[in-house]
């Protein structure tokens, strides 16, 4: 005995049977189709490393602002999508009054709504999207013309609504903005 | 690109990196974890990290093996809490709950056979053995991340071996 310590025994692996059967597993699964909506909506909430936390003091206006738009969008995501929504949603220019037609606002995201039509349906540019995030991008636009159906609404109930039209205003940036970002991600891929 | 978009704070690339490497972390999680709901959960918990440290990342290793390695902590702390709650329970007298396991299946299929044997093992074992055999960790790296003598692991490991491997025979 020399006082050292025995070397562990020599590992063989699995049998060639067992490890054939391992190397067949199957090495990915899909997860359940709403979890990443479920962990987008908790990043926010996440302090993240290395990014000190940025307080942003808002204005009383700014706040109602914020609440008049999640009351809306709470409200619209509760709701069913209706007929006039999806024929909205195959159709950017669909639904709009004379006014609406002429506002640079809406312009710019019929363009951008057309734009993201294009290079969904242009199967080479498409081709190497992951159908999950375009899934979730038509999905989130859905989502904001659901609230939109119903912030017009509230605006053609009351033309002097002021809530329902910044909250018009505000989700249609936010539904231009995510059409834009996508198309440039995607492409990036 | 897209890491660094996701790292300057953009949750939308940081959902394309989702769609990418979720399939293969979520496989690996559904090994490990006691059930679907424990696997999501962790899953959850895997990305959540992931965004929280992304800034950290100098792409020394692959994004893939650093979210691996992510989920598997998220694992193993998991099961260090289930181990404080059941600290009577040894790993030896998980060994001695075997007996009850790897039923004959009635069902075709090896590979099926052997998930369910899989995730018959003793949460323990299982993790010691999908780490080894699956992962390709090392003894000493199991044996330091989960707490446990590498002598244990290396019986936890063999056990499990032994048990899939008749499995395969039947």
């Amino acid at each position: 005995m020399n006082g050292r310590p025995l070397p562990p025994p020599h590992d063989s692996g699995p049998d060639p049977r067992l490890r054939a059967a391992l190397d067949a597993l199957p090495r990915e699964r899909t997860p359940p189709p709403d979890k990443w909506e479920q962990i987008r909506g908790t990043l926010a909430m996440v302090p993240r490393d290395g990014a000190p936390a940025v307080r942003r003091r808002r204005t009383r206006m700014q706040w109602t602002a914020l609440t008049a738009i999640a009351a809306t969008l709470l409200i619209a995501f509760s709701a069913l999508a209706s007929r006039g929504i999806r024929r909205a949603s195959s159709d950017p220019l669909a639904g709009l009054s004379e006014d609406e037609r002429r506002d640079p606002r809406v312009l710019a995201l019929v363009a951008q709504t057309r734009n993201w039509h294009a290079a969904a349906n242009d199967s080479l540019r498409s081709a190497r999207w992951p159908a999950a995030a375009r899934v979730a991008v038509d999905g989130a636009i859905e989502s904001t013309n659901r609230a939109l159906v119903t912030a017009r609404a509230a605006l053609a109930r009351d033309p002097n609504d002021v809530t329902a039209r910044e909250a018009i205003d505000a989700l249609r940036d936010q539904q231009r903005a995510i059409l834009q970002h996508a198309i440039t991600l995607l492409d990036d891929i | 690109m897209l890491v660094a978009r996701a790292q300057r704070g953009d949750d939308v690339a940081f959902g394309v990196l989702y769609h990418r490497h979720a399939p293969r972390v979520f496989a690996l999680l559904s090994r490990l974890a006691d059930d679907e709901s424990t696997a999501t959960e962790l899953l959850q918990d895997t990305f959540v990290q992931g965004w929280r440290a992304l800034p950290h990342w100098r792409g020394e290793s692959a994004l893939a093996t650093w979210l691996h390695r992510i989920a598997v902590n998220a694992h193993l702390g998991a099961l260090r809490a289930q181990r404080r709650r059941d600290a009577h329970e040894s790993p030896e007298m998980e060994l001695e709950k075997l007996a009850g396991i790897a039923a004959p299946s009635a069902e075709p299929g090896m590979r099926l056979d052997i998930e369910r044997t899989i995730a018959a093992l003793p949460p323990r074992m299982r993790t010691a053995f999908v780490l080894r055999d699956v992962e390709g960790y090392s003894y000493d790296e199991i044996a330091q991340s989960t707490d446990t003598a590498a002598g244990t692991v290396r019986a936890q490991v063999s056990r499990a071996r032994l048990l899939l491997s008749r499995e395969i025979e039947r």
